[in-house]
């Protein structure tokens, strides 16, 4: 009997239950690792791939990533300029929603950010 | 889903963060790598303060393996020492400690940075076995500054990026989960078949 014969005897007739176990740890690793593969490619991606606007962005994280003073931010938003996380409603989804608000302030974002590029050139 | 715990991180802040860092050292599954990361984009963007979110997380983390050290050995010594008396797990028992005692620092303090995700095994496994308590204790620490620096300046210097490093972060912990997981099959299955060999 040949050895790779005598092995896959061992393990589907003594543990069953471990080399099941064994090739599903496998595949999840083979996965995971195609996935972590894939979200490297995206982390390295070019910046003109940046990420939309999101609900879960605050005011100033949304500045920072479009480049903006918070002030501009903060004006163009029913928000407290100066709230701490406990003090208030944090997230572009607590100030706006997820609806028409949100959809109304992007565009904004992006005329602002085209204005103060245009105005640097 | 990351999404989600995104949003959370800028309304409950540091003690989110030192909440999340403390439980998961107990092996309860929550994302607390992805937390820490996304704390440090948004005290990039100035919503936290980041001295203040390094030591939450750094007290989470010592807090939480200090109460999985003492969890287990006052719970897991005895369970320990009666598997002890049996005389064929003694042996194994005895090589798991000496095991302990001469590479545990580094186990530990491996477990608490590149191998994040067994941390909280290794911090049960060095006080039911009875590891002393201020090496295990300073491994860990070491360990844990390693970690809460490690993530949260990832977040804080990739701010723009922080919900592409949830998900790679999100995937790598699977990954090393499941090899972990692989390796530790194939080793008792390789055990198994050398003894299996023996007989024959």
């Amino acid at each position: 009997m040949t050895g790779a014969r005598r092995l896959f005897r061992f393990l589907s007739r003594r543990h069953p239950v471990a080399a099941l176990l064994l090739a599903l740890a496998v595949a999840a690793g083979l996965g995971f690792g195609w996935q972590v593969g894939i979200a490297t490619t995206r982390l390295f991606a070019p910046p003109h791939a940046e990420r939309p606007i999101e609900p879960w962005m605050t005011p100033r994280y949304v500045a920072r990533s479009y480049g903006l003073p918070p002030s501009i931010v903060f004006s163009l938003l029913p928000a407290d300029p100066h709230a701490r996380p406990h003090e208030g409603p944090m997230t572009l989804s607590d100030v706006l929603g997820d609806g028409p608000e949100l959809e109304r302030f992007r565009h904004r974002i992006e005329a602002a950010r085209a204005e103060r590029e245009g105005t640097s050139q | 889903m990351t999404d989600t715990l995104l949003a959370l991180v800028p309304v409950y802040g540091n003690w989110l963060v030192m909440a999340s860092v403390a439980l998961s050292c107990l092996a309860l599954p929550i994302p607390s790598s992805m937390l820490v990361m996304a704390a440090g984009g948004f005290a990039a963007a100035g919503d936290l303060v980041y001295w203040q979110l390094l030591l939450a997380a750094l007290a989470g983390f010592v807090a939480g393996d200090q109460i999985a050290y003492h969890l287990a050995r006052a719970g897991g010594a005895p369970l320990i020492a009666r598997l002890g008396r049996r005389p064929g797990s003694a042996a194994v028992l005895g090589g798991a400690q000496d095991l302990l005692e001469r590479r545990g620092l580094l186990a530990v303090f491996l477990s608490r940075t590149v191998l994040s995700p067994l941390g909280p095994y290794v911090g049960y496994l060095s006080g039911a076995l009875g590891l002393d308590r201020s090496r295990f204790s300073a491994a860990a620490a070491a360990g844990a500054v390693t970690w809460c620096l490690a993530y949260s300046w990832l977040g804080y210097a990739f701010a723009e990026r922080i919900a592409e490093i949830a998900t790679l972060i999100a995937n790598s912990v699977g990954l090393i989960l499941a090899m972990a997981a692989a390796c530790g099959l194939t080793w008792w299955l390789r055990r198994g078949w050398r003894a299996q060999h023996q007989a024959a």
